[in-house]
């Protein structure tokens, strides 16, 4: 059964030159619940990015901690934090995808250090791939895609291990309307196998969609729930 | 079901180098060159000096050596023999006649009458005795046109017939001596008859070689040198010792090129720190990291070290393979068989596969280890393309 995730006064400042420091997320209290989808939504530059980065486990928060159940995982040391992120699957808003790979080579790359059977990665991965509407572009390398398409083998990716947390930063970003339905049906999937599902975004297209079962707003590094 | 993750490694890790093919196959054959060069001049300082040693152990346990002021002095063979064998712990003395002489425009090494070779030669062999104007010539010495060999001392300058060759069996110890007809060696030596060069001693105890020098001085009526087979030994462990230092030195450029190599190496691995941060928010942990980048750099460097190791190995024993003597010793003929000694060639692979791999894989590792304890978040943003 997957745990809830809860931020516990949350903050992170980011380092700047001459030894500044800006604050980009502001004691932040919020809980997201396993089978629902969390849509946050915010400005350019609001800190979306840096509080998925923190609920996976990418970074340390300045201050207070990232819970799942009763663990403060953001305050573990790094390799038990890398074990734990075998749990989540990150979409960044950039793809970094590996570009001198194939589709199906970057989707297989997160099970790879699990051992999985070779006949089933390539089935689990083709099944992904195949889901998010890629299935033409299997072979073909990453390098040569658009932004759109490295961005759902970015998601495919993501989604390959079935994982109990998802975070996805901007996941419709460079997307027809098609591929909207096909990332949303994706996202859905994941809820409906009771993972903790966040996902940043500031396209009308989510929210003109209903997508999300409770919307946050994250303004000027603070967290509201609408 | 699972299989093992290390399957998997293997695969990612063969992928991974197939991703840089060229830059992996620009480090695999910088390795490989590196080990042939480090290896090779130390096996075959190792199996030159192994040889000679197998052979000095056959030879006589003192040499004896009428002293002239001019230097040395041939010495009446039938006095010299009766005085050697009068002391007390000899067992057995034997005048020998051989000298060097050019042939063309090297130095060959003569032998006069069969008893110098007789403790190297087969019964069969032994049978090939030179008549005046024969010559049975070593496995080094090429007859000029065809089977004539010219001889030149600074007294006379003889042509001989030759008959046979020594087998090659008699390795380094007769790889370039001319075996001649007594009379034949005694005309380009300038040995009077009743004369010989020197006299093989053999003593009743090896440990008592060193102790009778002083005894066989008292029992010659001229100054003589005696070079015992333990000095004889050391001198020319102390002369491999120097090739082998000096090997060693020309081994300088190859501790640089490593140097350079760990450098490179090392500063590609670091340039990946935006995979490595990738990997980790993808759920690899710092062992995975560190196990791929094994696996990766093992695929290269194990196979092309032992490539390597086996080149240098065949180049040095390999029968006929000629040029790391040119190289390295300034042999112009066919070398001689050397002797492997299978422990020490062992050691040597060792050495050198030690020397090559541990850098190489530290310098794979370190970076890996290093990045691969931070958080992926610095590594994306530190390293991003």
């Amino acid at each position: 059964m997957t745990e809830a995730m809860h931020c516990h006064g949350l903050g992170f400042d980011r380092p700047m030159a001459r030894g500044l420091k800006r604050s980009v997320l502001k004691r932040i209290d919020a809980t997201f619940h396993p089978g629902r989808i969390a849509l946050i939504t915010g400005a350019t530059g609001a800190g979306k990015s840096t509080l998925l980065h923190l609920l996976g486990g990418m970074m340390r928060p300045t201050v207070g901690d990232v819970r799942v159940g009763q663990e403060a995982v953001s305050r573990w040391v790094t390799a038990h934090r890398d074990m734990w992120r075998r749990n989540v699957g990150i979409v960044f808003q950039q793809p970094h995808l590996f570009d001198d790979m194939t589709v199906l080579e970057n989707v297989a790359v997160p099970m790879i250090p699990r051992g999985v059977r070779l006949a089933e990665l390539r089935m689990r991965a083709l099944d992904i791939i195949s889901r998010l509407g890629l299935s033409h572009l299997t072979c073909d390398r990453a390098g040569a895609l658009s932004l759109g398409e490295c961005q759902r083998v970015s998601i495919a990716r993501a989604l390959v291990c079935e994982p109990s947390v998802l975070l996805c930063d901007e996941p419709t970003a460079y997307q027809d309307p098609e591929s909207i339905a096909l990332v949303l049906k994706a996202l859905a999937d994941a809820r409906d196998r009771q993972a903790v599902v966040v996902v940043t975004g500031h396209d009308p297209r989510l929210t003109q969609t209903r997508f999300g079962d409770d919307h946050y707003m994250l303004k000027r590094g603070r967290l509201s729930e609408l | 079901m699972k299989c093992s993750t290390s399957n998997l490694m293997w695969i990612w890790a063969a992928k991974d180098i197939l991703r840089h093919p060229l830059e992996s196959a620009l480090l695999g054959g910088a390795l490989l060159v590196l080990v042939v060069v480090m290896a090779m001049p130390l096996l075959l300082t190792q199996a030159l000096s192994g040889s000679a040693e197998r052979i000095l152990l056959q030879s006589p346990a003192l040499v004896v050596r009428r002293l002239n002021p001019g230097g040395w002095a041939p010495l009446p063979a039938v006095q010299a023999t009766a005085a050697a064998r009068a002391v007390a712990g000899v067992t057995s003395a034997r005048a020998r006649i051989w000298g060097t002489v050019r042939a063309g425009d090297r130095t060959v090494t003569v032998i006069g009458g069969g008893e110098a070779l007789e403790d190297l030669l087969s019964k069969e062999d032994a049978g090939l005795l030179p008549n005046p104007g024969q010559a049975v010539a070593g496995p080094g010495i090429l007859a000029d046109g065809g089977d004539h060999l010219t001889l030149q001392s600074p007294a006379v300058r003889i042509s001989l017939k030759v008959i046979g060759r020594l087998p090659p069996a008699v390795g380094l110890a007769a790889h370039d001596v001319i075996w001649l007809h007594d009379e034949d060696a005694r005309r380009l030596l300038s040995i009077p008859e009743g004369f010989a060069s020197d006299l093989a001693v053999d003593v009743f105890h090896d440990g008592e070689a060193d102790t009778l020098g002083p005894d066989l001085v008292q029992a010659f009526p001229w100054p003589i040198q005696i070079v015992t087979r333990s000095q004889a030994i050391g001198d020319y462990q102390a002369g491999y010792a120097r090739r082998g230092g000096l090997a060693s030195v020309a081994g300088l450029p190859s501790l640089l090129a490593l140097a350079l190599i760990v450098a490179a190496v090392v500063r590609e691995r670091t340039g990946r720190r935006y995979e490595v941060g990738l990997l980790k928010a993808m759920g690899w942990t710092t062992r995975n990291i560190i196990g791929l980048q094994m696996f990766r750099a093992v695929s290269i460097g194990l196979p092309v070290t032992a490539v390597g190791l086996l080149t240098s190995y065949g180049l040095v024993f390999w029968p006929g393979a000629t040029w790391p003597g040119y190289w390295l010793l300034g042999w112009d003929q066919q070398p001689p068989a050397l002797f492997l000694d299978p422990a020490g060639a062992l050691l040597v692979l060792l050495e050198v596969g030690g020397l090559v791999l541990v850098p190489y894989l530290a310098a794979t590792l370190w970076p890996a280890a290093r990045g691969a304890a931070a958080d992926p978040q610095g590594l994306i943003e530190g390293g991003v393309r």
